[in-house]
């Protein structure tokens, strides 16, 4: 167990004039589960496979528990992986694929049974451990992959998106089980995941990447609540925070022809609003704050509540609505001033 | 097309049994009249055959060994393993398939009678390991097959590269190594141009290139029982081993290398 500290850690691939990953500073404390989560391509892998060992830096360092690890081999870091695709080795069986780490350390038999039997018994894969990867589902596969890391009682883990390749049902029981088993280990945790549940669930801070920058750090509610950019608040969140495009004058916002008043100072002319769908109520009294007219395009059921797709001129919002409530092909909508988020043009909040 | 394919396949079996002076006179027969064995005493009194089999076995055997002790690690560091100018150098190695083998006879036999491999089986198993590209462009698409984040794996479980190949990525690749191995050894068995040039001393001679031997011999008509024998026994083993490892070898032709 560890701290992990990066620090003006950049990556430009050869060839490639735009960094993948853009000066990111990180202290990641003793036990920590961080969520690095952003779009495809946003470098979040990257930064994961520096720290790991497997892509060099450009720029910057990483310090584990102290120790400048930069320069290292990947197996001199005191860090264990878990793959997105398991990357076990397919001709060992489960028991061989958590012990080989241990072989090449030079443990004895006996403390290698001991260890791999302890994981076996916290993952509940006992059964299992003789098979080999091709006979195991992919639930059980990612365990193996999982007790592998484990074994090696490491500094940190680092997860590259190991729940990817896992059914939709089978991903929120893994999810569970991955933040509990953290929790009782208490191993620093790095994870990477392009799905934003996954980030909200589990992590302690998240750290939303987008371009290879680093657009907000912090604890997923906080970062759900107070988005510090368009780009976070259109991220983070399902369904997406609606941002809608308007204009801004005399504390009035100008949106599809209509004007909305009540949101307080803001800076004259062209910005982006947010508000999450959950706080766009479908008008049932008189507000204040009432865009009226809106088209509904699409409704979607979802159970308890519904989701309502409508559009005013080029603006697209979505509302969470209760299920059950008679709908027309028009809706009004009320926005709680209070609930809205600005942010200037160049996506920073306001 | 199976039967022209077996015919000469029956006739070889037939003859290697038919005493030798009945071999043309008579219409063919699928069983020989009276068979005999003759053909074995004369093929094997007359001709080091047991040197010919020794000699095409340790080629083909020694030269499949250099190939795939080259063409394996090497595939697996253009599959798996990054250093300077690996792209450029595997094309170079891959355009070597498109230079007619022909062409350098002259300068490679000039080049071993300098060295004095002149009529020994080296110098026909040496310049044959050279010619590898295929090999390594095979076994480069093999360990392609395997997934980069399990060798990865390997390194967080501190094996270097010689571990990564021994351990994790040769196993894997077990069938595709074998129906190399195969192709290999059956061209091997059956250099001929090469062996004849290179090889002079009857002792030293391969099954392929002792086969001329009883054309030559006899005044009166060719051994073609004692030659059938030769035959016989030079396709014996090549069948045995494609038969043996006919599912490596269609899987390596079908492209499921890495199953």
């Amino acid at each position: 167990m560890a701290e992990v500290s990066l620090r003006g850690v950049s990556k430009t691939y050869k060839g490639s004039t735009a960094p993948a990953v853009d000066d990111v500073s990180l202290s990641i404390v003793d036990g920590e589960f961080l969520v690095l989560v952003g779009p495809s391509g946003c470098g979040k892998s990257t930064l994961l496979r520096m720290v790991a060992g497997l892509e060099a830096l450009s720029s910057g360092e990483i310090a584990i528990g102290g120790r400048r690890v930069d320069g290292l081999d990947p197996a001199e870091r005191d860090i264990a992986m878990v793959f997105q695709n398991y990357a076990l080795y397919p001709h060992m069986t489960a028991r061989d694929n958590m012990a080989y780490g241990l072989k090449n350390r030079g443990f004895g038999r006996a403390e290698i049974a001991a260890r791999v039997e302890v994981a076996a018994r916290i993952l509940q894969i006992e059964p299992y451990l003789d098979r080999k990867p091709r006979q195991l589902s992919g639930g059980q596969r990612q365990r193996i992959a999982m007790g592998r890391a484990i074994v090696r009682e490491p500094a940190a883990f680092l997860f590259d998106e190991p729940l990817s390749n896992l059914d939709a049902k089978l991903r929120v029981d893994m999810r569970g089980e991955i933040k509990s088993l953290q929790k009782a280990l208490g191993v620093t945790s790095i994870y990477v995941t392009h799905d934003q549940v996954e980030a909200m669930t589990l992590a302690d801070r998240v750290v939303v990447l987008n371009e290879g920058k680093v657009e907000q750090v912090g604890a997923p509610l906080d970062v759900y609540r107070r988005p510090a950019s368009a780009f976070v608040a259109g991220f983070i969140g399902s369904p997406a925070m609606n941002l809608l495009q308007v204009t801004a004058s005399d504390c009035a916002i100008h949106v599809g022809g209509q004007t909305l008043r009540g949101s307080g100072a803001l800076p004259d002319g062209a910005l982006t609003v947010g508000l999450r769908p959950e706080d766009l109520r479908l008008a049932t009294f008189e507000g204040a704050a009432r865009l009226e007219g809106l088209r509904v395009t699409l409704v979607e059921e979802l159970g308890a509540e519904r989701l309502v797709h409508m559009r005013l001129a080029d603006t697209r919002l979505v509302a969470s609505a209760p299920s059950g409530e008679p709908l027309g092909d028009t809706a009004a909508v009320y926005l709680d001033p209070r609930k809205l988020h600005f942010f200037a043009t160049s996506g920073e909040r306001i | 097309m199976a039967i022209l394919s077996v015919f000469p396949l029956l006739w070889i079996v037939t003859t290697a049994f038919t005493p030798n002076d009945l071999v043309l006179t008579k219409a063919f027969r699928l069983l020989p009249e009276s068979p005999t064995f003759d053909n074995f005493r004369i093929a094997f009194t007359r001709f080091p055959v047991a040197a010919w089999i020794w000699n095409s076995l340790v080629i083909a055997g020694l030269v499949t060994a250099g190939k795939l002790a080259i063409a394996v690690p090497a595939g697996f560091a253009f599959a798996h393993m990054r250093f300077a100018g690996r792209d450029t150098l595997f094309w170079v190695i891959v355009a070597t398939l498109t230079f007619p083998t022909i062409i350098g006879i002259v300068p490679l036999y000039v080049g071993i009678s300098m060295i004095g491999w002149y009529d020994t089986l080296a110098g026909v198993i040496v310049p044959s390991i050279a010619y590898i590209g295929f090999y390594v462009f095979f076994m480069r698409q093999a360990f392609r097959s395997l997934p980069a984040e399990m060798f990865e794996a390997a390194r967080l479980d501190k094996a270097g590269p010689l571990k990564q190949l021994l351990e994790i990525a040769i196993p894997n690749v077990l069938p595709a190594i074998a129906s190399l191995g195969v192709i290999s050894f059956l061209g091997a068995w059956n250099i001929y141009l090469w062996s004849l040039l290179v090889l002079d001393s009857p002792e030293k001679r391969t099954l392929t290139i002792g086969l001329k031997s009883f054309i030559v011999i006899d005044d009166f008509e060719p051994l073609w029982g004692p030659m059938m024998v030769v035959g016989l026994l030079s396709m014996l083993p090549v069948m045995l081993l494609f038969l043996l490892a006919q599912r490596f070898v269609m899987a390596a032709f079908t492209g499921r290398v890495g199953e």
